[in-house]
């Protein structure tokens, strides 16, 4: 018998897949962080009036199904790392950890309508005058979600380091 | 109105007022469902005792206040007199802006306060192994 097992009373929701779980929220944040970044690559043709619509199209839709992909899997796994992560070894051993967590899971809420408006509308403005403001708007979106997703894999990596589920 | 602005128009409206709604509930500590990770049960509480979750709570009443909102704005957009008015040049960008300026506040308010909060270790459990 292993005489660290977890008691049964203290499995949180699916506490059995929380391995396969992190390496499907990895493997989504994975394709999530190389569409985020190629769909930003596509903003500077964008700002001089010659878009790759196409291109634009097909990143912003990846970037909308995967952000809202790995959202779901990190709150699946969150009871977990709520428990077994964070109240028994990060909040006593290293809290700035936790902290760093909880700012990781917030920004990844404030970008989640962000992510979902680009797969909306990516690949659909012209380059006529009415377009022109929404242009800048439309870009600005595509850096915010950018940088979310760079700070969120980043950080996630530097929490997993110190534990994992 | 053409769609594509109809569209974007939808999300710009919802991502503000999702702004506001993710800011408001923490800064007013509005009643959300809490989640005890636990006890695997919910609890509509302003605060709780014991290990409890409000990020799924608070995440979801601002996201279906946004959804709403945004839903609300892409019906109106289709009646002539609203889409005379949301079809003005500059009216989208405003909303754009405000969104904009209502995200930074978010991601301000949220950093500050969670990088300087001192938290409390929990009771440790007979059953844990350090590791």
């Amino acid at each position: 018998m292993d005489p660290c097992a977890v008691p049964a009373d203290a499995h949180t929701l699916l506490f059995g897949a929380r391995k396969l779980l992190l390496v499907l929220h990895a493997a989504a944040a994975v394709v999530l962080i190389g569409s985020a970044t190629h769909h930003l690559l596509q903003m500077p043709a964008r700002l001089r009036g010659a878009p790759r619509l196409r291109l634009e199209r097909i990143y912003a839709l990846v970037v909308a199904v995967t952000y809202a992909l790995t959202f779901a899997l990190g709150a699946l796994l969150y009871p977990t790392y709520r428990y077994h992560v964070r109240a028994l070894f990060l909040d006593r051993h290293h809290p700035a950890i936790s902290n760093l967590f909880d700012i990781k899971e917030n920004l990844a809420t404030i970008a989640l309508l962000v992510a979902l408006g680009m797969g909306a509308v990516g690949g659909r403005l012209t380059t006529d005058a009415d377009d022109r403001a929404l242009v800048r708007v439309y870009v600005g979106m595509a850096a915010f979600v950018a940088a979310v997703v760079w700070f969120n894999v980043v950080s996630g990596l530097v929490i997993v380091s110190y534990r994992s589920v | 109105m053409r769609p594509t602005h109809r569209v974007f128009l939808a999300f710009l409206v919802a991502r503000l007022v999702f702004g506001v709604v993710f800011l408001a509930s923490a800064l007013g500590r509005w009643p959300v469902p809490w989640y005890f990770p636990l006890q695997h049960r919910w609890e509509l509480a302003r605060r709780v005792t014991g290990l409890a979750m409000d990020w799924y709570g608070r995440s979801l009443v601002a996201l279906l206040a946004g959804a709403a909102a945004g839903g609300l704005a892409y019906a109106v957009a289709h009646a002539p007199s609203a889409a005379r008015l949301f079809a003005r040049r500059g009216f989208v960008a405003a909303v754009a802006h405000l969104g904009a300026v209502m995200r930074m506040q978010d991601v301000l308010f949220y950093v500050f306060t969670l990088a300087t909060r001192h938290v409390t270790p929990a009771a440790l459990p007979s059953w844990y192994c350090p590791r």
